[in-house]
């Protein structure tokens, strides 16, 4: 440990030197905050170009810029993409303030832009496989059953793949849904998805921006292997009130936001809730043995803000959401209630010391729940799981000079993971379940990364980050005679040391320019995650438990190796890239063949996991039209993900549930006049890999299913087209409405969602028959939805 | 125990399937699945007081005919049975079961060594080129306090049997529970030829270990029942005026561990929500289960 902290050291001051050099001559910092005029927004990402030396900066995600060069006049540059360029002449001969309100550009349909970020950043910067999205467009495309879904929009981003029909879960490089760390304001969401998946838990009219990153991640992200996809939510305006919302099929917005004080706070309080179960009632007749069986789903989101002054902000946060389902059939006396969802909370301290040094200090509370409870005659089973983080967060981000942008920080996160418990009771007698059982982690990282202009040509990132773990008690070990009974255990007291783990990761990327409009990047990094997700079922269910490390399960090790060739053509009108990875995955969780959710009940929770490795890698090709009335994109990807565990499939290697050897997406949008914009996407995946059944026997006289190899079976290949249109009535300057029609899955492909051995008949009467059959779950559907704001 | 499902896919299953009944769509497709390997199929048993009873068939493909003719060409008669209890063997002699008929009414029966509880027993069969081997061992029979009929609700006169039991102290029991009713129907004929079972006839005492806990049993069924009061409202049930024989087996882990894994895998079987389960079986080079019983009976009168 002393020599990891040694070499940590070490790199942190070549660092610091490297930058001290350089700062010779007579230099001024000009620096400030870039906004949104109409309603006070950061615009995250926003540029700041010095046309006379031809350089320039991004403003962070608070929308804080700072650039530190000679002595001298000059013209700055800002611009954001749907936003009017402001050009300000500065005589920089002392440090400049200078916050900046950007107008936005009028709506004219002129330009459409997919990235807000200046659209040669993806030439210019070192960060390859980031992919920035504006929220304004995705509201355009066409959305399933008419609820606009950021998490859909990012699946149709190569190197990204639905997680299935509808679903909006997401794979990364061929990694599983629980290596992409997603952060809503700086908290973790450990379960980013309502009803299946077929939703996210992301409100569009709540957010601001969204980034995702899924290869060269920066060291201030760690403790997942495949992506960060990092969703900022909408600080409310701070110059006048606005409400809006919509109307949608099956759930409605409403948003409403504006000024407490203004231009010094302000608030945003958006809801949403679903009414599938409301619009059913009616059908359910009140003598039908479900009556009292339904289904919903609502989110909150309330964000609140106060500028103490230019140099202190406050920002407070948070989102609160919940899936509420029930069953009850009252002719077999057998109900169900199943609420589950996810709350977090964050605070955020902006602090400017001086003009090169920002620092953001966070508090955040996240948590997710599921619970359920079955009732049948007299036995009551109430099952419980969930995570729960307190997490302190300090980021800093220095700018020495224009050549280096320094981020250097430190993240600490106590854990509580519920892996499932059951506490159960028959009649008036108590199971002795007693309590829900906790397990108590300790995760800390520290991290220093220096984007940097070592010479015209060639930018680096560096980073490294040092992250460890410990899993604490009250904890108890069982330990095991050759019939799986529990013999003894071994007592941890409350933060006595379980276990522990540390890792140091290093980021690296490169950019070499090659001319003024393309580019070569390289990227390697190597990324630890000490908690894990593990899924019994086919497909991933609100079920599907998060668990810590523990002398059992191993960190998962992932390292990236990444290589890409960009190249802009028309004036940045296209943008197009190449890119290729190999990635590498230790000590990948899995449970044993054979186990069942009950099995760790009442004994070690980490009894049914076994450890393996996985590798997958690929070529990503994307081509992007951002300006003009006709915009969108391709994205093609090729990829191969595999897994290996000793204990399972007879030790073979087997195709990975995320293997995916197509994937194609094209986004198309027409801005045809200020009333009507035009969109369609077409997706085609090659078929998911599945488990079947390939044999039977029986056993007692009934018929027992043999299952074949680990993911041996691939479906028929997934594709489809949506198509939208968006009417926006004339623009008023109070009032704004706009009517968006879509249709999914436009000619009807019957997409396999899974198939299944299906039994007609009985064996009793000797007319067993056996097929096999396919479900596909969304046949053409059309969607309306009215969004108003005023 | 009464069945009492703790597998939430089941709820989601519900759930989708209402959404898939509502918008989706299902056909039947062909598949071309690789074929799984030949394996020996074993189920025997061995309980204090009798002889070792095994029943050897053959696995098949899954979509295989299911007529009488396919079925009865499964079993395995050629086949060289051994039981050992570590210092004795018994060679088991192939002869007709009346109480498996017509299905797989064949089984290999012991005639040496008579099972005893807390005992260890070996099994080896050579059959067609392949040899497998078990072991399992008899533990202590726990017998219920008391068992009773009760009826269940407003149903009248049908009702499960309900059983208070002490469980041991230790940890790691498992039991299994079976029915027969030896009353007669009004045709004369008795209402059940053997001991039945339901899926998911197994449980352990992880959540109640060391206490005293009421159960509830319902009735069991096997396949090829055709009685109509297997197919009618009385299925599950017990009813007033049954006599039931109630047998409650203690058993070991490996043993707990097939039954439990097979419940899952036939309850999954037709379900498409169901993960593939993977089922547990100590049967070394084959498939199936030898396992001792620790038997203990009751007899209930529906009252």
């Amino acid at each position: 440990m002393h020599k990891t902290f040694k070499i940590f050291f070490i790199f942190s001051l070549v660092f610091l030197l490297r930058f001290q050099s350089s700062i010779a001559q007579e230099k001024y910092t000009i620096s400030g905050y870039v906004k949104d005029a109409s309603n006070g927004e950061a615009l995250i990402g926003a540029r700041v170009f010095i046309k006379e030396i031809a350089q320039g900066t991004a403003a962070n995600q608070y929308g804080f810029y700072s650039l530190t060069i000679d002595k001298g006049n000059y013209n700055l540059t800002f611009s954001f993409l749907s936003f009017k360029d402001t050009v300000i002449p500065i005589i920089l001969d002392k440090n400049i303030r200078l916050n900046i309100n950007l107008l936005p550009a009028a709506i004219e349909g002129k330009e459409f832009v997919v990235s807000d970020k200046r659209s040669d950043e993806n030439v210019h910067g070192t960060q390859m496989g980031t992919t920035t999205l504006s929220i304004d467009k995705i509201k355009t495309l066409p959305a399933f059953m008419g609820e606009v879904d950021i998490i859909k929009t990012i699946q149709l981003l190569p190197g990204v793949q639905s997680a299935g029909e509808g679903n909006s879960g997401f794979y990364v490089r061929g990694g599983g849904p629980d290596e992409n760390l997603i952060l809503l304001d700086g908290a973790n969401v450990y379960n980013a998805s309502h009803l299946f998946g077929f939703f996210s838990i992301f409100n569009s009219d709540a957010i601001n921006s969204v980034e995702l990153i899924k290869g060269g991640m920066p060291a201030q992200y760690g403790g997942r292997l495949a992506s960060v996809l990092d969703i900022t939510m909408k600080e409310g305006n701070n110059q006048d009130y606005h409400v809006e919302g919509g109307i949608g099929l099956i759930s409605s917005r409403f948003t409403a936001q504006g000024p407490i004080k203004k231009n010094k706070s302000s608030f945003i309080v958006s809801g949403r809730r679903t009414y599938i179960d409301v619009l059913m009632q009616p059908f359910i007749s009140s003598s039908s043995a479900f009556k009292g069986s339904g289904y919903y789903f609502y989110d909150l989101n309330v964000k609140l803000n106060y500028e103490f002054s230019d140099r202190d902000k406050l920002y407070v946060s948070g989102y609160f959401g919940r899936d509420v389902f029930t069953y009850k059939n009252s002719e077999t006396d057998f109900s169900v209630s199943v609420p589950w969802g996810n709350t977090t909370l964050t605070t955020r301290w902006n602090h400017l010391f001086n003009d090169k040094l920002f620092m953001n200090t966070s508090l955040i509370y996240t948590d997710y729940q599921f619970e359920s409870s079955f009732t049948a005659n007299q036995f009551v089973f109430n099952l419980f799981s969930g995570i729960k983080d307190v997490n302190a967060k300090w980021d800093l981000n220095y700018y020495p000079t224009i050549r280096h942008n320094i981020k250097f920080g430190a993240d600490y996160t106590f854990h509580i993971f519920s892996p499932s418990s059951v506490t159960g009771q028959a009649g008036s007698v108590s199971f002795n379940t007693d309590q829900i059982k906790h397990l108590y982690a300790n995760e800390a990282a520290v991290y220093v990364s220096d984007d940097f202009d070592l010479t015209d040509k060639i930018k680096l990132n560096g980073g490294l980050r040092y992250s460890a773990f410990q899993q604490v008690g009250p904890f108890y070990r069982y330990g095991h005679d050759q019939y799986g009974r529990i013999t003894d255990s071994t007592y941890y007291a409350p933060s006595k040391q379980v276990c522990f783990y540390q890792g140091i990761e290093p980021r690296f990327s490169i950019r070499y320019s090659l001319d003024l409009h393309s580019s070569l990047k390289a990227a390697f990094t190597i990324n630890n995650q000490y908690m894990h997700l593990a899924s019994l079922s086919t497909v991933t269910l609100p079920t599907d438990v998060w668990v810590p490390s523990s002398s059992v399960i191993k960190p998962e090790i992932g390292t990236q190796y990444a290589l890409g060739y960009f190249r802009n053509f028309k004036k940045d009108m296209y943008e197009t890239s190449v890119e290729v990875y190999y990635k590498q995955m230790k000590n990948m969780i899995d449970y044993v063949a054979g186990s069942t959710y009950q099995d760790s009940y009442m004994d070690n929770f980490d009894k049914s996991f076994t450890l393996g490795k996985g590798w997958s890698y690929g070529v990503e090709l994307f081509i992007k039209k951002s300006l003009g009335k006709f915009t969108g994109w391709i994205g093609y990807t090729l990829s191969y993900s595999f897994r290996n565990f000793p204990a399972n499939n007879d030790s073979m290697t087997f195709p990975a549930k995320y293997d995916r050897r197509h994937d194609l997406s094209v986004v198309a949008n027409y801005v045809l006049n200020e009333h009507w914009t035009m969109s369609s996407q077409f997706v085609y995946a090659t078929g998911n890999a599945m488990t079947v059944t390939v044999g039977r026997y029986f056993v007692e006289g009934r018929l027992v299913p043999q299952y074949g190899t680990e993911n041996g079976y691939r479906l028929d290949p997934y594709h489809r087209l949506d198509l939208s249109v968006t009417y926006i009535r004339k623009k008023h300057v109070k009032y704004q409405s706009s009517w968006t029609f879509s249709v999914y899955n436009a000619y009807d492909r019957h997409n396999p969602y899974f198939i299944y051995p299906a039994q007609t008949g009985s064996i009793d009467y000797g007319n067993l028959r056996l097929t096999e059959k396919q479900v596909s779950l969304f046949p053409i559907l059309p969607s309306v939805t009215w969004n108003f704001k005023f | 125990m009464k069945k009492t499902n703790l597998n939430i896919c089941f709820t989601f299953a519900l759930l989708l399937i209402s959404a898939v009944s509502f918008l989706g769509c299902e056909k039947d497709i062909t598949v071309d699945f690789p074929p799984a390997p030949d394996l020996i199929v074993v189920e025997g048993h061995i309980e204090p007081g009798q002889y070792a009873y095994v029943h050897l068939t053959k696995n098949s493909s899954y979509f295989a005919p299911t007529d009488t003719a396919t079925l009865l060409s499964y079993v395995i008669g050629n086949a060289t049975v051994l039981v050992s209890d570590g210092v004795d063997y018994d060679t088991l002699k192939f002869t007709i079961d009346f109480h498996n008929f017509p299905y797989f009414p064949f089984v290999y029966k012991g005639s040496k060594i008579i099972g005893q509880a807390n005992h260890f027993y070996t099994l080896k069969v050579m059959a067609n080129g392949q040899t497998v081997t078990s072991y399992t061992s008899i533990p202590t029979p726990v017998k219920p306090d008391s068992a009773w009929f009760r009826v269940q609700g407003n149903l009248d006169s049908l009702g499960f049997v309900w059983i208070h039991f002490k469980d041991p102290d230790t940890t790691g029991n498992c039991y299994r529970f079976m029915t027969k009713r030896i009353s007669h129907r009004p045709d004369g004929s008795v209402k059940d030829i053997d001991f039945l079972t339901n899926i998911n006839s197994v449980f352990d005492d992880k959540i109640f270990n060391g206490t005293s806990p009421d159960f509830s049993f319902n009735r069991g069924h096997v396949p090829h029942d055709t009685a109509m009061d297997s197919h009618n409202v009385e299925a599950g049930f017990f009813k007033k005026g049954d006599t039931i024989i109630f047998k409650y087996m203690n058993i070991d882990r490996p043993h707990f561990d097939f039954w439990s894994t097979e419940g899952i895998a036939a309850e999954s079987s037709g379900n498409p929500f169901a993960a593939p389960i993977m089922v547990k079986s100590n049967i070394v080079g084959g498939l199936g289960i030898w396992g001792g019983y620790g038997a203990a009976y009751d007899t209930v009168i529906a009252k």
